[in-house]
């Protein structure tokens, strides 16, 4: 192939982060009052973008991660003011969270195509693992802000999990299976994490 | 060593994509002087925007692929220099002017590229009001890019390249999502361009008759190779070729070619003027004017085939978005079965809005649509699915299931079909649209060409009666164009009534027996197409140009007299009988 | 005449255009860590009371605010039913023991107050601040703050982006409901399905997208030079640099008042009110 081509990070990789977060922002307005849980702010039961953005983190790296935290964190501050809070609270959470699932993807050399057993494994065990990360780190959140008391940061733990993670299989599963061959094709697929 | 009179020299190039199995460019060998206007043409997939990349230097430079050969800019190899250098010397505007607009204002869009290249902030502002000038945005300079009309964003988009003063400009098909005003307004900056500035401009067109005006040389690009390059008067004598091989000549070079007339090789006519140059010395059309009369009154008064019931009934529709903006102004028309019906206008006038209303997705806001009798707002939009098919212009936007077998199944599972009846359906339109034998493919692997034919099988497996098709040519090359003219005149044939929305006049006068002109939400003309083509001025008011042949015959004999295609014009002056 | 800004509109002629992004960044930054470091009711109830006069003096409508509406009665129902079913804040009057151990006081409704204010505070200052800036001031802000420009780029483009987005999600459902798919009827498995089925050709149109916008932009030497030069000035004058440095100042000094001297602790000045 060409030596030419430039590798490591380019343009591209932050093109990436603004198209993807141009889209999960649209998604999170449209999810954040879809399904609200009595007695916990920022939790929706059924959170659409996030089986956008971990799909986007397993194609196209770090960089769809960074779209998911921007979507998530302009979407909530439209409904719920640009705060300290909300940036803490959704968008880092949002960031870590597939983050915790490229990790495993890529250090299991696991195929976004799920087209092997362990392909599939990996997706059904990372998923929950990382909802679990993000429900844990939101809820502490809320806690160190006084938003909620211990005993619901366990309802929003478990919320946070079961609703991440439904909407991440439900939402990221098809789009993996029908469009990763296509994206592994194109110039913007992401091999790595950065680049 | 560097010949200063070649901007740019393509040397056996070959290029493949480190994701295609065949090579994209196959050995190109073409050498650009210094002012030179070359345009490109070719059916899609010859490889126009590739070899437009590769001589951009974003290919090798930034794209994965297997290069062979040399690009020289300036002498420089594209393989061994940087990006930084390229840039200052060649500039390259897309398509798609939304997907090259990436700030918040006119002038900022413009001093993007100069920042990037760090040029100094009083430089920058020279530039800046330099390139507003050049393309006449001065009084848009704080507007968001998005508030821009489709031509004016095309023009911020090549003065935001003009910014950096590149000696060659690229334009990849740069008026295919504009309407016609947008065209004329772009064509008239690289004509600026060209005469005042002396750039070196390569143009990638599907509008041959807009490049014959302009460009030095032409040249064929198919399946990847140059298989002709000349200047515009030798290119476009081989008519037969180039439309078997998917190229819309000039109307009067096809006219010339059919009649044989002035055969000179260096005389052949592309544009309306030297039409009428020649013609005249070789035709007295005072001799013919018996005839001419003779015709006139028989393409007048051809009789219309006899309406069938009616099907459509729009009485006095108005419609207000919700930001308040009125689309539709009051306009009532009548569609009966079996019409062939275009609607035109320029962007804004309200066709788009027509449409989804005919189909219900939007409702009226103040007058009355019934279809097939019943009013549009007591009618759900899924009901209406066997009845009025909606096919954009952009397929992808209607291509959503894994496979080509799925997006036709779609729509019938929903009405309830069974799976017997629906594969027999898909059968059927997967064969009448060249489909078939990819029932298992996935819709977005297609070509464009093919996607846009699925978009239409998806539509037609439901048997409408009427279809409502957005701009089918757009972006099209002739032969795609034609397939899909000839597939919307059978289906018409069949029974179909046919709703075609088009910036395309050239199909229209060809194709299409009624035509619905939209101005500002008002319908200034309806009628029979050649009556709608006879009014020039208040077709000029709408920002509508009738095909080259009819302004031609018009300058030509009578401006009372509206031809539609060059075989009525032949026929009218008897030029295949004369010599 | 009002300025169309990213969150509400602002008269042009309003003394909030004036203030420099880099200041009203660094007001926002404070008045959320300030509210969060402050637990004593009272005090928190004059900041919200401060920042609801700043919205009079700066003359920004505060029915542009009603967007928040729904969102913040969510919250504020969080706030309410955590504190009531999962706290045990002592105070004089019991009036509710739950069955699990926790328990309702008087203390309990006043802190339920006290973070009610605190919550509306930081909402309500940060739309002061960040709504009140149209788009491309966000964008100069952020170039002010001198944070790299990639950043800038790309919430710029998310802006740009948002808005094709919403027209490829209209024009593919209707591409749906016209060949008889429902979104609004049908069993709520069908609507997922269906909903699926859009996010594919939405995900390609993204993809395609991002191929073309990188070519676009590379064309015009993006991310060629590590330094690149500026249009617009972004420098920051010495009168804007001391009034950020005074009021991030005021970060580390509640911080101080809090733990030291323990000034804005819960209940703070209401104990003295109720002795």
């Amino acid at each position: 192939m060409n030596s030419e081509y430039k590798k490591g990070i380019t343009p591209m990789h932050l093109v990436i982060s603004g198209v993807t977060a141009g889209v999960c922002i649209v998604l999170a307005l449209f999810a954040i009052i879809l399904v609200p849980v009595p007695g916990l702010p920022s939790a929706s039961g059924f959170w659409i973008p996030a089986g956008f953005y971990f799909v986007f983190t397993l194609w196209f790296g770090i960089w769809g991660a960074l779209g998911g935290h921007i979507a998530t964190f302009i979407a909530m501050g439209y409904f719920s003011g640009y705060t300290l809070h909300i940036w803490l609270d959704g968008g880092l959470g949002d960031f870590i969270a597939p983050l915790v699932t490229l990790i495993i993807f890529r250090a299991l050399k696991a195929d976004p195509e799920l087209k092997t057993k362990k392909d599939w494994i990996t997706w059904i065990v990372s998923v929950p693992i990382s909802s679990l990360v993000c429900g844990l780190w939101v809820h502490s959140v809320n806690l160190a802000f006084g938003i909620i008391t211990p005993p619901f940061w366990w309802i929003g733990v478990v919320t946070y999990f079961l609703g991440d993670s439904a909407a991440i299989f439900i939402v990221g599963t098809p789009l993996l299976k029908t469009l990763s061959k296509y994206v592994k094709a194109s110039p913007v697929y992401v091999e790595g994490i950065f680049s | 060593m560097f010949n200063n009179q070649y901007d740019i020299e393509i040397e056996n190039l070959w290029w493949k994509y480190a994701t295609s199995k065949d090579w994209i460019l196959k050995n190109i060998s073409i050498k650009i002087r210094k002012g030179e206007f070359l345009g490109i043409v070719g059916p899609s997939g010859a490889g126009k925007t590739t070899l437009c990349l590769c001589m951009s230097g974003l290919i090798p430079l930034r794209s994965k692929g297997l290069m062979n050969g040399k690009v020289l800019i300036k002498g420089m190899d594209t393989k061994s220099i940087s990006l930084q250098k390229i840039i200052s010397k060649v500039g390259i505007v897309f398509q798609d002017p939304d997907t090259q607009l990436v700030t918040m204002s006119v002038e900022d869009e413009i001093a993007f590229p100069l920042e990037n290249m760090g040029f100094s902030k009083k430089e920058i502002k020279e530039r800046v009001e330099e390139a507003l000038k050049i393309v006449g945005l001065e009084e848009y300079r704080e507007k968001y890019p998005y508030e821009l009309s489709g031509g004016q964003k095309q023009r911020l988009a090549i003065a935001s390249i003009l910014a950096l003063k590149p000696e060659i400009l690229i334009l990849d098909e740069p008026t295919s999502d504009l309407d016609p005003i947008g065209k004329k307004e772009v064509f008239s900056i690289l004509s600026k361009l060209r005469k005042e500035y002396n750039a070196t401009l390569i143009v990638v067109e599907h509008n041959t008759e807009e490049l014959a005006k302009y460009a030095n040389r032409i040249a064929f690009l198919y399946n990847g190779e140059i298989i002709k390059l000349d200047a515009p008067n030798r290119f476009f004598k081989d008519i037969e070729f180039l439309k078997e091989k998917g190229v819309y000549p000039p109307q009067v070079s096809e006219f010339f070619y059919y009649s044989k007339i002035g055969n000179n090789e260096n005389n052949f006519p592309v544009t309306i003027e030297e039409a009428i140059n020649i013609i005249k010395k070789e035709i007295n059309i005072k001799n013919l004017k018996n005839r001419i009369n003779q015709i006139h009154n028989k393409l007048y008064t051809k009789k219309n085939r006899e309406l069938e019931e009616e099907i459509i009934n729009v009485k006095n529709l108005v419609y207000e978005y919700p930001d308040g903006t009125i689309a539709l102004k009051g306009i009532s028309f009548k569609v009966h079965k079996g019409e062939y019906i275009a609607i035109v206008g320029p962007n804004g006038s309200g066709k788009t809005t027509l449409a989804k209303i005919l189909v219900a997705l939007l409702k009226p806001t103040n007058g009355e649509v019934k279809i097939f009798g019943e009013d549009t707002r007591n009618i759900n939009v899924s009901d209406l699915a066997t009845k009025i098919g909606y096919v954009y212009q952009n397929p992808d936007h209607q291509l959503f299931s894994p496979t080509v077998y799925e997006e036709c199944a779609y729509g019938l599972r929903n009405l309830g079909f069974n799976e017997k009846e629906i594969k027999e359906r898909i059968e059927e339109t997967l064969e009448i649209m060249g489909l078939n034998g990819l029932e298992n493919v996935e819709p977005f692997m297609l070509s464009k060409g093919q996607r846009q034919r699925l978009a239409l099988a998806a539509t037609l497996v439901l048997k409408p009666e009427v279809i409502i098709v957005d701009e089918p040519t757009t972006g099209q090359d002739m032969k795609q164009s034609e397939a899909i003219m000839e597939l919307l005149n059978k289906l018409n044939k069949d029974g179909k009534t046919i709703i075609v929305i088009t910036h395309n006049m050239r199909i229209v006068a060809e194709h299409i027996k009624r035509t619905i002109v939209l101005m500002n939400g008002k319908i200034i003309l309806d009628g029979n197409t050649r009556e709608v083509f006879s009014n020039i001025e208040l077709l000029e008011e709408a920002s509508i140009y009738p095909p080259q042949i009819t302004l031609f015959a018009k300058e030509l004999i009578n401006k009372d007299l509206t031809i539609l295609n060059t075989y009525e014009l032949l026929e009218i002056l008897k030029l295949n009988k004369i010599r | 005449m009002a300025l169309k800004t990213f969150l509400t509109y602002v008269p042009k002629d309003s003394k909030i255009n004036k203030i420099h992004p880099v200041v009203k960044v660094s007001l926002l930054l404070s008045i959320n860590i300030i509210a969060w470091l402050i637990e004593d009711p009272i005090i928190l109830f004059l900041l919200f009371l401060i920042i609801i006069f700043n919205y009079k003096i700066f003359r920004i409508p505060l029915y542009g605010l009603k967007k928040f509406l729904l969102s913040t009665i969510i919250i504020l129902q969080a706030i309410i039913v955590s504190y009531i079913f999962g706290s045990k804040i002592p105070g004089k009057n019991i009036y509710l023991i739950l069955p699990w151990g926790t328990y309702v006081s008087e203390m309990t409704i006043i802190y339920i107050i006290a973070m009610s204010f605190r919550f509306t505070s930081m909402l309500l200052g940060s739309t002061l601040m960040l709504g009140t800036m149209r788009d491309r001031d966000i964008i100069y802000g952020v170039t002010c703050l001198h944070l790299p420009y990639s950043l800038a780029f790309i919430i710029n483009l998310s802006f740009r982006n948002m808005g094709i987005f919403i027209e490829d999600y209209s024009r593919v459902r209707d591409a749906m409901i016209l060949r008889g798919g429902k979104f609004s009827k049908g069993s709520f498995l069908e609507k997922i399905k269906n909903y699926i089925y859009l996010a594919i050709p939405l995900a390609i149109l993204a993809i395609r997208r991002i191929i073309e916008i990188s070519y676009a932009v590379e064309a015009k030497g993006f991310g060629i030079n590590k330094k690149r030069s500026y249009y617009h000035d972004y420098s920051i004058n010495l009168k804007n640099l001391i009034l950020t440095i005074f009021i991030l100042s005021l970060i580390p000094l509640t911080f101080i008042c809090k733990i030291y001297f323990k000034i804005f602790i819960f209940p703070g000045v209401i104990s003295m009110l109720i002795k």
